[in-house]
């Protein structure tokens, strides 16, 4: 039985290489004959979300440093990592997203990304440290959305 | 991303559409040119999402950023014609909550036609 497909990328962290990325794992993933399309629009944001947050966690950082996207995918399984060179964050830290009723929605604009990319696909795990943050999406292609 | 904007023909509401996709990248062109709207009085803006091929958080967040400086100067900001999957993404990331969003820009002007301050 042979192992998973891997297409591995390392991009520049600028904002003009996010669709780059998007573009060539969508294509990666919708080789699997039984992937669903709206499940493939899912997977393109949430890798939008991660390669977005990387690039931005280079320029906090200062860094020059590429960001490096593996997507494996296996059957209708596909696992795409992200890995930034970032100062990495405090994962409790993270502002809840205000409900949409409130007042103080409309103030916002930012921190969407991470609870955007744990609605859309089926998994997110994110190890983050000193060194950069390493965020990890798994997700089935052939199964409907939740 | 392109963004190309037109007064309706009441002159009352101001038309904005976006061609491409709407991230990371076409974020301080999309709020450079709000800004400037409501600098030049334009408080009753209609976003035209036909042409919008892809849509993330960053682009979400841009738009409540308009949506906002809209009522902070007594207008408002609606959304027109989102395809099927950004509409999609508008639901799962409740956006839809946050703005009327029109099947039509034609919809969303005359929504907004005479409520111009």
């Amino acid at each position: 039985m042979s192992g998973p497909d891997e297409v591995v990328l390392r991009v520049p962290a600028k904002s003009d290489y996010v669709a780059l990325v998007r573009v060539v794992l969508a294509a990666a993933a919708a080789i699997d004959p039984d992937s669903r399309d709206d499940r493939i629009d899912d997977l393109r944001v949430a890798v939008s979300e991660a390669v977005t947050n990387a690039v931005e966690s280079h320029k906090v950082a200062g860094t020059d440093s590429h960001v490096e996207v593996r997507c494996m995918t296996l059957g209708h399984q596909v696992e795409v990592t992200v890995r930034d060179r970032g100062p990495g964050f405090d994962p409790d830290s993270v502002p809840q997203v205000p409900d949409a009723e409130s007042e103080d929605r409309l103030f916002f604009e930012h921190g969407l990304g991470i609870p955007l990319m744990r609605r859309l696909v089926d998994k997110t795990d994110i190890e983050t440290g000193d060194e950069g943050t390493l965020v990890r999406l798994v997700i089935d292609t052939s199964t409907k959305p939740a | 991303m392109q963004v190309v904007h037109a007064a309706d023909s009441s002159d009352e509401v101001m038309i904005v559409r976006l061609l491409g996709d709407l991230d990371l990248s076409s974020v301080p062109t999309l709020r450079s040119t709000g800004i400037t709207l409501l600098a030049d009085g334009w408080n009753s803006v209609v976003v035209d999402l036909a042409g919008v091929e892809f849509l993330d958080s960053a682009g979400i967040g841009v738009l409540i950023g308009l949506r906002r400086r809209c009522l902070l100067a007594d207008g408002e900001c609606v959304l027109a014609e989102p395809s099927d999957g950004i509409r999609r993404l508008l639901e799962t990331s409740e956006v839809d909550r946050l703005f009327r969003v029109f099947d039509t820009a034609e919809r969303a002007t005359s929504s907004l036609r005479g409520a111009r301050t």
